[in-house]
């Protein structure tokens, strides 16, 4: 089975479409389906619509609270849209083809071109939907099941709503959820050795499944997985990037524990770090000053309270080991930040 | 260095007295079954109706869309409990006595799983949109985005828990290795740590927990020395009914274990109507022998939770329920 590709995916509209002229679905594998609903990740919610584009642009965007909600954009779909597009059902259409035939009314309530089946014989490219109060109901979501997880949680693509737009992601499915499968499924699935490749070789509808090998690094050897399609999660210790002062473990795996860790006296832990008044936690929730927050990886802002001079910060976790404000620098300053740095040192074993 | 949280959150208790939200007041949610505020199996810590004021909770979504209650929650050194109601953008608090002491706003209404730091920090996570762990104060001062995906977590959609131990934050990715994404100040780390199995409190260093679905009916949790790489206690437990799914794992501090399960089972002649739906937790001892089974009905409706199911550090099993009128934090003592 070769990669999935842009083109491999617009082959397959195109076949799905010129076959289309019965008006009925056309005959689809499991690994089209996934194709499919993965080439939609990453696109905006859409209420009502159903469309996206295979080269990943014009992704659109949403905002406010669905129904009522406003989108930009000629691209997107609601999970409904999403799924019809994604089994190509009621009949073949371009994925760049906004359309919404279905809602999660017709996945949950009527079987068309679709059944029930138990939730015990999930296979990808199947769905699980969903209708609140039973049927006809009220509302309801509907999502392409992808796999299972260890715990069995499930992995999925779904239109998630406004705030997430199409996602993929291992979530958890209450009772009230029921599996369905799209009819005319093609076994085109030629078992084979099952290879780290993102594909369902072996055809026993679980991709990757239970491939590991070794792995290493400077800490030592483990073991890692196979997580579509890629090498992971590799057991041995990563080297951290600094020897911390814990008096057990070699961090940084160089073969010293410890090393230019300054043994603990009387570290500067008087309290003090009580955060703010009773105001910081309001009633009526105020609102998130995101002018205030950080930059991925950045030094943390220190303005909980005041710090009281100390090399640690007493009003919450991160110092900066700059010279505190209102100091001179000069040969001051390079005390200060040498006590700094020494006292930073210790700061692990106070949060133990 | 807990002292700086608790004093905070005590601090508010008497400011906040004239605006308490009592729990088991009318217009709060219905309960199907279990509505005492202290049954002889469990204690409801906190019972809030739908909404967005304060002392309730938010629920969005279910109309072509998915449908979110709220989706983590985590207990609190001092007995109380803190609820990410994403929602609305913002994290609640109540105390042990069931007391609503705050909110404080999030900045984003896409977390989907949340912690407490050491300091009282606050610690939330976002697999989806922003794809960060932000770190807030314990009064909500943004502090800093950790960015989520990276070695060891190649999807942020794969991530299955947050937490923080005493060497840092911690990620799981799905429900088997986790990745130290942060250090013991909270801090981002250069080198990521990949091990197998939750963090485990247990009194010794390193100790990790996993669980897997080992058949229809049966689970199999075992600890792990992540130092080591040896396995340290293993059980099977078997059902009656088949497991849908492991609902949650943890440990105290004195090596209590606990574990929950869906059990779900549908009738194929009646349309896979569904005719067994409920939560069993396991008691288990610090070597995961069972100790006692506790049944319990499931969360009403579709509403999705990321996590329903804690264990504290006192060994108490906390779960998180929605039912048709709002949300119940239900106790177990240990």
């Amino acid at each position: 089975m070769g990669p999935v590709t842009r083109a491999s995916v617009a082959a397959l509209v195109l076949a799905l479409a010129a076959s289309g002229a019965a008006a009925d679905p056309a005959t689809m594998t499991r690994d089209e389906i996934i194709d499919l609903a993965r080439s939609g990740v990453g696109y905006s919610y859409w209420w009502g619509n159903g469309c996206w584009r295979l080269d990943g642009a014009q992704r659109g965007s949403c905002s406010g609270s669905c129904p009522d909600c406003t989108h930009a954009g000629s691209y997107g779909a609601d999970c409904s849209g999403y799924v019809a597009k994604v089994w190509q059902v009621p009949s073949p259409s371009p994925v760049t083809t906004c359309s919404h035939p279905y809602s999660t009314w017709h996945f949950t309530c009527a079987e068309t071109w679709w059944s029930a089946i138990g939730r015990d014989s999930l296979l990808r490219g199947d769905a699980l939907t969903y209708r609140a109060g039973g049927c006809p109901g009220s509302s309801g979501h509907v999502v392409i099941y992808d796999r299972g997880d260890p715990w069995g949680s499930m992995w999925v693509y779904e239109a998630r709503g406004c705030s997430y737009g199409i996602v993929h992601n291992a979530r958890t499915f209450g009772s009230s959820y029921r599996a369905i499968r799209r009819a005319r499924l093609a076994a085109a699935c030629v078992p084979a050795a099952e290879t780290c490749n993102g594909r369902d070789d072996d055809c026993d509808g679980a991709t990757d499944e239970s491939l590991s090998r070794p792995c290493s690094t400077a800490c030592g050897a483990g073991v890692e997985t196979c997580a579509r399609g890629a090498w992971t999660g590799c057991t041995a210790r990563v080297p951290a990037a600094e020897e911390l002062c814990d008096g057990v473990v070699d961090d940084d795996c160089d073969g010293l524990t410890d090393e230019g860790c300054i043994p603990e006296t009387d570290p500067d832990d008087a309290g003090g770090d009580a955060p703010g008044g009773p105001d910081a936690w309001s009633l009526d929730a105020p609102i998130y000053d995101a002018a205030r927050t950080l930059e991925a990886g950045a030094e943390p802002r220190i303005d909980a309270g005041a710090d009281r001079g100390s090399a640690f910060d007493d009003d919450g976790p991160g110092c900066a080991c700059a010279t505190p404000g209102g100091r001179a620098g000069g040969f001051g300053s390079v005390l200060w930040l040498v006590a700094c740095v020494a006292a930073r040192r210790r700061r692990p074993d106070r949060l133990r | 260095m807990m002292r700086v949280g608790r004093a905070a959150w005590s601090a508010l208790a008497p400011v906040l007295g004239a605006a308490v939200v009592l729990v088991g007041s009318a217009g709060g949610p219905s309960a199907s079954g279990e509505d005492s505020l202290q049954t002889a199996s469990h204690r409801v810590v906190v019972r809030a109706p739908w909404g967005s004021g304060a002392g309730e909770l938010g629920r969005r979504g279910g109309d072509e869309s998915a449908p979110e209650g709220p989706m983590s929650f985590a207990p609190s050194p001092d007995g109380g409990v803190i609820v990410l109601d994403q929602a609305n953008a913002r994290v609640a608090r109540w105390d042990a006595g069931g007391t609503f002491v705050g909110s404080i706003p999030i900045g984003a209404d896409t977390f989907q799983d949340v912690a407490l730091g050491p300091g009282g920090e606050i610690v939330l996570m976002d697999r989806l949109a922003l794809r960060v762990v932000r770190v807030l104060s314990p009064i909500g001062t943004p502090q800093r985005d950790i960015t989520l995906e990276g070695d060891g977590i190649p999807e942020g959609g794969g991530t299955t828990g947050l937490f923080v131990a005493p060497d840092g934050v911690w990620v799981e990715y799905e429900h088997g290795p986790t990745v130290r994404v942060a250090d013991e100040r909270l801090r981002p780390v250069a080198g990521r740590r990949v091990v197998s199995g939750r963090p485990w409190r247990s009194g010794a260093r390193d100790v990790r927990g996993l669980a897997r679905l080992a058949g229809p009916h049966e689970i199999e949790v075992w600890t792990v020395d992540a130092a080591a790489g040896a396995i340290l206690s293993r059980a099977s437990l078997a059902f009656q009914e088949p497991v849908a799914r492991i609902v949650g794992l943890g440990a105290g501090d004195e090596g209590g274990a606990s574990c929950a399960v869906h059990l779900l089972r549908e009738d194929p002649a009646r349309g896979f109507a569904v005719v067994v739906d409920r939560i069993e937790i396991v008691l288990m001892d610090g070597a995961l022998a069972e100790r006692r089974r506790i049944s319990t009905e499931p969360s009403a409706e579709a509403w999705e939770q990321f996590k329903e199911f804690d264990v504290a550090p006192d060994g108490s099993v906390w779960r998180l329920v929605i039912l048709d009128g709002g949300v119940e934090v239900r106790r177990w003592a240990p």
